[in-house]
């Protein structure tokens, strides 16, 4: 007894999926990069308000971190940079108190954007398929 | 939303010196800072009334050693982590400590008068979602 199956739309859809995998990841970072530039952006605004801690506005800034699959951004004063040490008592105040900061603010603000865009995309890798 | 607030700094344990909002100039080591923010609306409807709020305190907690700050933010967080509070006028979701990747920090701009020591302090932070109950 032989048994035999059409896998020709299996293997164009498999064939598809590939190729989606490929460019997805391209179109999510790229949200989310903007996502980041609009995030650290807003943290800027925020901390030029602030007459002691505006000196630090120039360190603030955004790292990209890929792992096979994934793409990550990290937001926030960098302590490499001038005045960037002061990032941690902005936010975090010290033993007496303080942090005025508000770090999750622009990140609760700029979130359901990102997302919203996220959800766009796969219409987008339809006609991959 | 004092009610939400004093409600989640009631939650701290009554083993620990607690100070609301500021510290006296000479404090005595180790005890928690408690601050609040004034609570954010986190949802609304489509006609924009507020369906759910988020109340937030940090917990600023200080001491002379690293034993003694990790000791005391064990017993505040498990005081406060999945805890339930019932504010009048709200109805809540369970008390969450959110990570905030912070690193037991020495301050070096204060020294003990006693010790001659800086203190350490570690910054806990904690959320609730509640919504006002109906009227």
């Amino acid at each position: 007894m032989t048994f035999e199956m059409d896998m020709s739309e299996v293997t164009a859809v498999a064939n598809g999926l590939g190729k989606i995998s490929a460019r997805a990841l391209d179109d999510v970072d790229a949200v989310l990069k903007k996502g980041a530039q609009k995030i650290k952006d807003g943290m800027v605004a925020d901390v030029k308000e602030s007459s002691h801690f505006k000196g630090m506005a120039r360190a603030i800034s955004y790292d990209s971190h890929y792992l096979p699959g994934r793409a990550q951004y990290e937001i926030g004063p960098d302590k490499d940079r001038k005045g960037g040490a002061l990032g941690n008592i902005y936010y975090f105040g010290t033993s007496r108190g303080g942090g005025s900061g508000d770090i999750d603010k622009q990140l609760n603000l700029e979130a359901p954007r990102t997302l919203e865009f996220l959800a766009l995309l796969p219409a987008k890798w339809e006609g991959l398929l | 939303m004092k009610a939400l607030t004093d409600a989640l700094a009631a939650l701290l344990p009554s083993t620990v010196t607690v100070h609301r909002g500021t510290v006296p100039s000479l404090p005595t080591f180790p005890y928690v800072l408690v601050m609040a923010k004034v609570p954010d609306a986190l949802e609304r409807s489509q006609a924009r009334r507020k369906l759910l709020t988020g109340a937030r305190v940090r917990c600023t907690v200080v001491g002379l050693s690293m034993d003694s700050v990790l000791i005391i933010s064990e017993r505040v967080v498990k005081a406060m982590d999945g805890a339930r509070i019932d504010p009048p006028g709200w109805v809540t979701g369970s008390v969450e400590n959110v990570p905030n990747s912070q690193w037991i920090t020495e301050d070096t701009d204060v020294t003990d008068m006693t010790s001659k020591k800086h203190p350490l302090y570690a910054v806990l932070d904690f959320i609730v979602t509640a919504s006002q109950s109906p009227a």
